[in-house]
């Protein structure tokens, strides 16, 4: 096609396109359905003409004409899927619980190494003491010496409010980094499970060591369960990504990652605002000297039946290839 | 012709680049559009892109100073100045700054944070498009991970993606820029023309109003001639002069020399009026 003939036969239909998008750009819902249909239907042929135009006419005017028509229209019009925010019910009652269940294997690899490695660094701690100066300072086992726990001399200056705000935030940041983790190859999530078991039995074992782990079990039973699960929650997410990284299937790994990078949102989507909640309940409820320790442990074992519940109240259909 | 396009877009050459649609799949830079067309976007490179960040954190900055001040103001009118209260919401405003600002900006501003807009730079999704809120809000939740690594990946990878794009499919590309207002297309191309001969006489006409006016002068003469003696039966159908070029008349001799006016009545080119304004 000649040059002269290719401008006069396509321009009306550029011109038309040029139209629609600078009504568009004016106000996006002022275009009818029809409007929107013969949008979509002309931005095909453009985008063939463009095609076209880069190859047989490339750097004309023509070309430039049409690049810069293709690009906004495509901009304007190729939108990927989701580009609303899902409705709060849904998510709640249909999207989080589907998603948490699809992670059942990632889910169980972290809760499995997290529990070893507690359970190791009970072991270890038990076994030789000084191993807890890895993970507390000298001054926090001083206090145990005396009889404190640490947790009394924190609460002792800073308020409620404050330290509530500042273990929801850091407790945040901690579930959002075990996911981000992921994204390296699932190692990440694992450094962040790996350090938490390790610290968590070997602070036991220490506080066991001072006669103190009664005081700990105490504070911590209030909040404890579910902010341990929201760890192993949040990393197995980072891990269900990772594993899309490393893992070859049928699919090509940009799509996987596409959907396991979406899946994994889900999930740490729906843990935090329980870690917002749990931050409240570290800073008011665990401290508290007013409860007794059934009473904390009543809240964190009702709070971890109530997340369990909601993973669990919609059952995920598996597709079944009848094949 | 297309091995010398190919060559087109480098340092010495002044052709304006563009894709060729010949070598898409060979290419692990393309960005294919519906259809496997290949969109000529322009990526957006480490530098840029480091750029974007570096104002974004002035911004974030700024923000997160002013956020605290708002919160030493507000303690002032209060009944009681020392609840904690205020600082409790003070960290929780700054954690959401801190993890929410380029989130946020990207879905208010189709793409943009106020760093991205300064350069002209701006997400989007692997086909062009608009991304999704899910993707924008993965790609910079991992931006922790991606200040470690995020070099690193974008130096290596063909599509200049960190992490968080590679998660998320998106792409951080240089926005389309607005056509001159000088691009001016020609009405009317003798028969033995090829696109060559249309860029160079376009490229021509754009710079002409602003040559030196005998230089203008001997170039569009030489032209003229050129087309008239290769294609008579075009020169012999040209209209003697389009009506809008015989409404601004009368022009300043010097801005657009004779010659000029004979060549653009003969391609009919209809915009070099706008050109000149």
């Amino acid at each position: 096609m000649r040059y002269q003939s290719f401008q006069d036969l396509r321009r009306p239909i550029w011109d038309r396109l040029e139209g629609l998008l600078a009504e568009a750009r004016r106000n996006p819902k002022s275009l009818s359905y029809e409007q929107l249909e013969e949008m979509a239907v002309i931005y095909r042929q453009v985008l063939h003409d463009y095609s076209l135009a880069s190859s047989r006419f490339a750097g004309t005017a023509v070309a430039r004409r049409l690049r810069h028509l293709v690009l906004e229209a495509t901009h304007f019009l190729q939108r990927d899927s989701g580009a609303r925010l899902p409705s709060l019910s849904r998510f709640v009652l249909r999207t989080f619980p589907h998603t948490i269940q699809a992670l059942k294997p990632a889910l169980a690899a972290t809760t499995a190494l997290f529990t070893v490695l507690a359970l190791f660094g009970f072991a270890l701690a038990a076994v030789e003491p000084t191993m807890g100066l890895y993970f507390m300072s000298p001054a926090v086992i001083d206090g145990l010496e005396r009889g404190e726990l640490w947790t009394e001399s924190i609460f002792a200056v800073t308020p409620g409010a404050v330290a509530s705000s500042q273990i929801a935030t850091n407790n945040l940041s901690v579930a959002i980094t075990a996911w981000a983790g992921g994204v390296l190859a699932g190692l990440g999530s694992l450094w962040v499970i790996c350090v938490n078991g390790l610290m968590l039995g070997s602070v036991l074992a220490l506080t066991a060591h001072y006669s103190m782990s009664h005081a700990l079990l105490e504070f911590i039973g209030a909040h404890g369960p579910l902010e341990i699960t929201m760890i192993l929650v949040s990393a197995a997410a980072g891990l269900h990504m990772g594993a899309a990284m490393v893992r070859a299937t049928d699919v090509p790994r940009s799509v996987a990652l596409r959907e396991a990078g979406k899946e994994s949102l889900v999930v740490l989507m729906g843990c935090l605002p329980w870690i917002l909640v749990l931050g409240f309940v570290e800073g008011f409820v665990s401290p508290s000297t007013l409860l007794n320790p059934v009473t904390k442990w009543g809240v964190g074992v009702l709070l971890e039946l109530v997340f369990i519940l909601w993973c669990l109240s919609s059952r995920r259909e598996e597709i079944v290839d009848h094949l | 012709m297309f091995e010398n396009r190919a060559k087109s877009g480098s340092a010495m050459d002044p052709r304006p680049r563009e894709s060729n649609p010949a070598e898409p799949a060979s290419d692990p830079a393309a960005i294919l559009g519906l259809d496997n067309v290949p969109l000529d976007l322009h990526l957006a490179g480490v530098g840029t892109r480091s750029l974007a960040i570096f104002f974004d954190s002035l911004v974030l900055v700024a923000l997160t100073t002013s956020w605290w001040l708002l919160i030493v103001v507000l303690t002032n009118f209060a009944d009681d100045p020392s609840s904690p209260w205020f600082w409790a919401v003070g960290l929780l405003g700054m954690f959401l700054l801190q993890w929410g600002y380029f989130s946020v900006c990207e879905i208010l501003m189709g793409g943009r944070t106020p760093g991205k807009s300064l350069l002209s730079i701006q997400t989007v999704s692997h086909l062009g498009g608009r991304p999704s809120i899910g993707a924008i809000v993965i790609r910079n939740l991992l931006r922790s991970v991606d200040y470690l690594f995020g070099v690193f990946f974008m130096v290596i990878d063909p599509r200049s993606r960190r992490l968080g794009d590679m998660l998320a499919s998106t792409l951080v590309v240089h926005r389309a820029e607005p056509l001159p207002a000088d691009s001016f297309q020609l009405g009317r191309v003798p028969d033995f023309w090829t696109s060559r001969e249309v860029m160079v006489v376009e490229s021509f006409l754009r710079r002409a109003v602003r040559m030196e006016s005998s230089v203008a002068q001997d170039l569009a003469g030489r032209l003229v001639t050129w087309i008239e003696r290769k294609d008579p039966e075009f020169f012999r159908r040209a209209e003697p002069l389009p009506p809008e070029l015989a409404e601004a008349e009368p022009l300043p001799p010097r801005a657009v020399p004779p010659n000029l006016h004979r060549l653009c009545a003969l391609l009919a080119v209809k915009d070099l009026k706008a050109s000149e304004s």
